[in-house]
């Protein structure tokens, strides 16, 4: 479904103090239903290579595929369009809008569809996720008036609001205590393995990694995987 | 590491965004400073030019149209030791180039030898001799003269008997002469001379005292004193001039009648006014008054002798209708006692116009020609007629019929002159001839030629001369207070300048807080740190005031630059509202300290307010999460205000038109501004209290919505930026006048009339009267309207001194029926034919006066129903109350009286300077040409009344230019406002944007989203001003003041086009950065 070939990316000017290469020469594959961890220190390229997969960045080089189709061929609205169809985010923060109730932030990515028919199906399909997750009866309030936990389940629901074919999460559990990101990564296993909904997460968390399929350690800007686990 | 180099720190690390916070209060300092700049020039302008036109000059005595003898100054100076100086003044026109150039208008001084030292000079004035005149410099320019042209002048005959008394002939009245340009007066040689409260240049022509006197056919009088005394007081000058008061000065002369037994006071003006009259018949040692008068025929039966005197004969108990006659009138009518006699004679008009009266008598008896039936002084003196050689060659004010004099007539002139031959009671010779000018032609007092001295005391200890109408004036004074007071630029400016104003310190307040936003974090963890919340507060607030000090500082030079602008702009596009070329600009310390305070108070509560409200919401924010308290007692009280202030509005406007009142303009602009509060407060209600539905339907609109209930004072504070100039840029363009709309109405403020014009010599005639107009060559195919008009200042719009007595205009109420409109109304204007109030007069002596709304409330700073105070011809007070206001008109500066008032107030008052002229467009060329040619001898100045009434108007229009100006600056910082506003809104949610970037949301349609919200925001706001602005102005709008409707909707277009265009371009210049997503991540 996904591959990566020789991807590189770095920052700042080559030759000067500031410059840093994060993804050297990174290839790699995954494929439909595979839930995916990849660990790394602070700082090791992680949430870089989420962006360049979510296409809100690209690499100097290198080419991205997508169900065998280069990422970088595609027009703004088709990448717009394809991170609104097949890509999930989810991140450390829940980012949902302060002024919005939960259902409203859920629909968020629903915004561009016009058809009645469709989001009444959306609407449904939120209502059963939000219940799924356990936050129906909150559906009305503002993230001010919730939990951190129950706003990144709500923050989860709106990545795969529109049936996305790969969930990226940047630390998903990252602000959420001990027991709340055990709930994240229990939503996270069951997605995956009763949706069939394929998951790309980075971490620092060895818990959550290890609740993933495939563990990979990113490394000196090259992804190996994790022998240990 | 102290608070000191913490703010040091911030303020070099910020420095940029430090400096537009600067420039923003530096714009605010600009605006305030500039303004008072501004006002402290004009006004510093206007008390130069009080020095420029009185020199020296303290005070004035002034006799009105009546004449004193030139000693009298001498003696004033004496005994006050004082410099003083005495002038004849007149009125007059100037012709150059063979009459190529002609200049009306011009101020005709005779002056003395003791001029120089008003003017402060040693030997300009008083070099001037014989046929020489100096011209002031802006004449001289008019005229295109210099020293060497001669000049034809035209000069207006200040006659000592009032030109429109009965007998006097009005041959003569203008005076030619050519005369010698010998030098220019320039200011300092007090070439602006000037009495009146003016900034513009009076026309001068200076000649000597005793040429002036010499050309008016009398000498050693003269109708001012010029005193150059600050210290005097006017209660020393009033008690000399009573002591030094004398018969000659008061225009009375005593001599002996004809048998020498008593003594005979006549006057100057041949008939002695009232109110001497009263003072005389007071006198001790008066024998009895005499009238006199002149008929036209006296005839019995068949017989019937011309042109005699008749007088009033004091001695017997003579009945109404009997009469008593010589020797010689009863030989030429074959009369005999208990005949009777019918008596014809002219009675006078107001314009010269004569009426020929009839009497019947019956003969008491006949008698010789000696003692009291043969005094010949008991005939006044007349010139041109008693000074005649013989009937042919008399010259008087009624025509002479020559072929009905008699040889015998002409024998009796050269053996009895003037000597009556009838006689009849006092009674009934004041019945019959009495008139505006007096009722006695002399008053007899026992004693001879030795008790002339005391007759003359007795005399004048009862004659007041404050009571005949002459005034003492402190023009010094009253010229610095009419300058001190006039239109205050300050205030002005700074209210053309408010929006101006708003908009600095809103964007001031936008750049502080947009500056706070980008440290946001760096204030939540210096409170983590421990530093208290007050302690941060401080820290920030000095901070902050430190940059205002720079920008007030910067504001200050600012202020400087901008009033040079003002005045660039005054001088030039702006002139219209300062007419005057001598505006100098004056910069005071105190204004620059004041603007400057007000500055840092204005940058004090922008910042600390700004400031207190977003730590606040930090805090809160931090501690409890909360966004958006969307209910609450300020909701309420916003729902309060909106409702009562909704109501008011609309009360205001359904009692204007239920009960037809009469606020006007004024009264719907205020429901306007209550309207405009109204939609602001409900919109701020909505904002803060009203839910916004959640869900189901969740689409664009909505979630722009939902970012508008999320800020409500961001969103409040756009919206009234935008209703507030809105509301001003339509209303300032809905009062716009058109110049020329509908001048041939009426209703309009040309009253219809096609000219109007002004004399500077008053035409003594009646222009309809076909005789006349065969006279002066005037077609018979239009109409004049004539009024007298007295000395005043112009309270118009052009005059930028505080007026309190403007110049009088008599009109006669039948002749504007239906004419003008009425802007506002008292209880004592006739509501079915407002201009008949005028012919009414009130307890006290109060008459009616109609003048200009604006007039009254701006030019005079009154309201309807207050009262102005005038002297009247006899010194006493003539109290006029302001019974209406007209809309905007051709009448402008003036306070208008019935002509029936005026010349009872005024009785010496002579002929007509003002006209007003009907006719129609086409025949336009033709009668401008046709007067001109007809009335060029009496400076005519002839304009279309739709022409002159477009000069005020665009006096108007030039300070409505200057609001729309300002304002359209104003918005123009609005609108940056809305950039900051926009930004920082972004600023704000780019992690919202970033996740909806994210979840593949389209750029274009968060820009969209973002365009939406601001658009809704303006939308309102725009909404709301503009209808209140509609409300405002809706008389003008439903009125014929010619606003065009389609401009207004254009205004309103392109507001929102505008908006709409510059939002779009902010919001897409924010959304550009590529990499707005590393909001969302953690590395």
């Amino acid at each position: 479904m996904l591959t990566l070939n020789s991807v590189s990316k770095s920052f700042g000017t080559p030759g000067e103090i500031n410059y840093r290469l994060v993804l050297d020469n990174l290839s790699f594959h995954m494929e439909k239903g595979e839930s995916i961890a990849i660990l790394g220190p602070s700082g090791s390229g992680k949430t870089s290579l989420l962006n360049i997969i979510g296409s809100l960045d690209f690499p100097d080089a290198g080419e991205l595929l997508f169900r065998d189709k280069n990422l970088r061929t595609y027009s703004n609205s088709e990448l717009e369009n394809f991170r609104n169809k097949e890509i999930g985010f989810v991140f450390q923060q829940h980012h949902l809008l302060p002024q919005c109730t939960l259902l409203e932030n859920v629909l968020l990515p629903s915004l561009l569809v016009k058809d009645k028919d469709e989001k009444l199906a959306i609407l449904n399909r939120a209502e059963e996720l939000l219940k799924r997750m356990g936050i129906w009866e909150h559906r009305d309030k503002i993230p001010g008036k919730m939990s951190g936990g129950e706003c990144q389940r709500a923050a989860l629901v709106r990545a795969i609001i529109n049936k996305p074919s790969l969930l990226l999460a940047d630390e998903p559990s990252g602000a959420l205590d001990k027991k709340n990101a055990g709930n994240i990564a229990d939503l996270l296993n069951e997605l995956n393995e009763s949706d069939g909904l394929s998951i790309l997460l980075v971490t620092h968390s060895q818990d959550l990694a290890e609740r993933m399929g495939k563990i990979y350690q990113l490394i000196d800007g090259k992804l190996e995987p994790d022998t240990a686990s | 590491m102290n608070p000191l180099q913490f703010i040091k720190r911030n303020l070099l690390y910020f420095r940029k965004k430090n400096l537009s916070l600067a420039l923003g209060i530096a714009i605010s300092t600009a605006v305030i400073t500039g303004s008072l700049i501004v006002g402290d020039s004009v006004r510093h302008s206007l008390e130069s030019i009080v020095g420029q036109r009185l020199g020296k000059i303290t005070h004035v005595i002034k006799f009105g149209d009546r004449f004193f003898s030139s000693s009298l100054s001498d003696s004033l100076s004496a005994d006050l030791n004082i410099p003083s100086s005495t002038a004849l003044m007149t009125s007059g026109v100037a012709v150059n180039d063979g009459g190529a150039i002609r200049i009306g208008n011009i101020q005709i001084l005779g002056v003395d030898q003791n001029f120089d030292a008003m003017a402060g000079l040693k030997y300009f004035y008083s070099s001037l001799s014989g046929d020489e005149v100096i011209l002031s410099q802006d004449l001289a320019e008019r005229l295109n003269a210099k020293p060497g042209d001669r000049l034809l002048f035209r000069i207006s005959r200040t006659s000592l008997i009032p030109l429109n008394a009965p007998f006097v002939s009005d041959k003569g009245n203008i005076v030619s002469a050519g005369l010698k340009v010998v030098g220019i007066a320039g200011t300092k040689e007090l070439g602006r001379f000037n009495l009146k409260n003016s900034q513009s240049a009076a026309l001068n022509a200076f000649v000597s005292y005793e040429e002036l006197c010499g050309l008016m056919d009398f000498e050693g009088k003269a109708n001012l004193i010029f005193l150059a005394a600050p210290e005097i007081r006017i209660p020393e000058i009033q008690a000399s001039l009573k002591k030094n008061w004398s018969l000659e000065d008061a225009g009375m002369k005593l001599k002996l009648s004809a048998d020498n037994k008593e003594i005979n006071l006549t006057s100057d003006r041949v008939f002695i006014d009232d109110i001497a009259a009263e003072a005389l018949l007071k006198t001790k040692g008066l024998e009895y008054p005499v009238l006199t008068y002149f008929v036209n025929s006296i005839s019995s039966g068949k017989y019937k002798t011309p042109y005699s005197f008749v007088s009033s004969y004091p001695f017997s108990d003579l009945k109404d209708k009997e009469i008593i006659i010589n020797r010689w009138l009863a030989d030429d009518l074959h009369a005999r006692p208990g005949d009777s006699l019918q008596m014809q004679y002219f009675v006078v008009g107001p314009l010269r116009e004569l009426k020929v009266e009839e009497k019947s008598f019956v003969i008491k008896s006949i008698t010789e020609q000696k003692g009291y039936f043969g005094d010949q002084s008991l005939m006044p003196d007349l010139p041109g007629l008693s000074d005649a050689g013989n009937c042919r060659d008399w010259e008087t004010g009624i025509p002479i019929k020559l072929d009905e004099i008699r040889d015998k007539d002409e024998e009796y002139w050269k053996k009895f002159r003037g000597t009556p031959k009838a006689f009849v009671s006092i009674e009934t010779a004041k019945n019959l001839w009495a008139n505006r000018f007096g009722s006695y032609t002399s008053f007899r007092f026992s004693g001879d030629s030795s008790d002339f001295k005391d007759v003359s005391r007795e005399i004048l200890a009862g004659l007041d001369p404050l009571k005949q109408g002459l005034t003492i004036g402190n023009n010094r004074i009253e010229a610095e207070n009419a300058a001190k007071n006039g239109v205050d630029f300050s205030q002005l400016f700074a209210g053309l300048s408010f929006f101006l104003l708003l908009g600095g310190i809103i964007l001031s307040i936008l750049l502080f807080l947009l500056n706070l936003d980008s440290r946001k974090d760096q204030i939540l963890d210096l409170s983590s740190l421990g530093i208290p919340l007050k302690k941060i507060k401080r820290m920030l607030l000095a901070e902050g005031m430190m940059v205002a000090l720079a920008g007030s500082v910067t504001g200050i030079f600012l202020a400087v630059l901008y009033n040079r602008l003002i005045f660039a702009a005054l001088n030039t596009i702006w002139s219209d509202i300062v007419r005057t070329d001598v505006m100098l600009v004056d910069i005071r310390v105190e204004s620059l300290l004041l603007g400057f305070l007000i500055s840092i108070l204005l940058a004090w509560a922008s910042i600390n307010l700004p400031l207190g409200r977003f730590l606040k919401k930090q805090f809160l924010t931090l501690k409890q999460g909360k966004t958006v308290n969307r209910s609450g007692s300020g909701a309420n009280i916003a729902l309060a205000v909106s409702v009562i202030a909704g109501l008011s509005g609309m009360g205001m406007i359904a009692g204007e038109i239920l009960n037809k009142g009469n606020g006007g303009e004024s009264l719907f602009f205020a429901a306007g501004g209550l309207i405009l509060f109204s939609g602001l407060s409900l919109f701020y209600y909505y904002l803060k209290y009203t839910q916004r539905a959640s869900g189901q339907a969740f689409n664009l609109p909505q979630l722009s919505w939902s970012y508008i209930f999320r800020n409500p004072s961001r969103s409040l504070s756009i919206v009234i930026l935008f209703a507030l100039g809105s509301f001003l840029v339509v209303s300032t363009g809905s009062n716009r006048k058109n110049l020329f709309s509908n001048s041939a109405s009426k209703s309009s403020g040309t009253g219809g009339f096609l000219f109007y014009a002004e004399s500077t010599l008053p035409f003594l005639h009646n222009l309809n009267d076909s005789s006349v107009r065969y006279e002066m060559g005037l077609s018979q195919d239009y109409q004049f309207l004539q009024f007298p008009l007295s000395a005043g200042d112009d309270a118009s719009c052009l005059n930028l001194n505080k007026i309190s007595n403007p110049a009088i205009l008599g009109v006669d109420p039948s002749e504007l029926e239906g004419c003008f409109s009425f802007e506002s109304k008292t209880s004592l204007l006739n509501e079915s034919n407002p201009w008949a109030s005028l012919d009414t007069s009130y307890k006290e002596g109060i008459i009616p006066g109609i003048a200009d709304e604006t007039v009254i409330k701006w030019g005079l700073g009154l309201k309807d129903g207050d009262t102005l105070v005038y002297k009247n011809s006899a010194g006493a007070d003539l109290k006029v109350i302001l019974i209406g206001g007209l809309s905007p008109s051709i009448f402008q500066g003036r306070v208008l009286i019935s002509k029936k008032n005026f010349l009872h107030a005024f009785p010496e008052h002579s002929g007509s300077s003002v006209f007003l002229i009907n006719g129609v467009m086409e025949d336009s060329g033709f009668i401008k040409a046709e007067t001109k040619a007809a009335m060029r001898d009496y400076g005519w100045d002839i304009s279309l009344s739709a022409a002159r009434l477009a000069e005020f108007n665009s006096v108007t229009n030039t300070y409505l230019s200057i609001f729309m100006v300002l304002g359209a600056l104003g918005l123009l910082l609005g609108t940056v406002g809305l950039g900051i506003v926009l930004f920082r809104s972004i600023l704000e949610r780019r992690k919202e944007i970033a996740i909806m970037k994210a979840v593949g949301i389209p750029g274009i349609m968060i820009r969209k989203l973002i365009v939406s919200e601001f658009m809704i925001l303006l939308r309102i706001g725009i909404g709301i001003g503009f209808v209140s602005a509609i409300i405002a102005t809706f008389p003008s709008l439903a009125g014929k003041t010619g606003v065009s409707v389609l401009l207004i909707f254009i205004m309103f277009v392109a507001l929102l086009l505008v908006g709409r265009a510059l939002t779009y371009l902010f919001a897409r210049n924010a959304l550009k950065e590529e990499s707005i997503y590393k909001e969302l991540t953690t590395e």
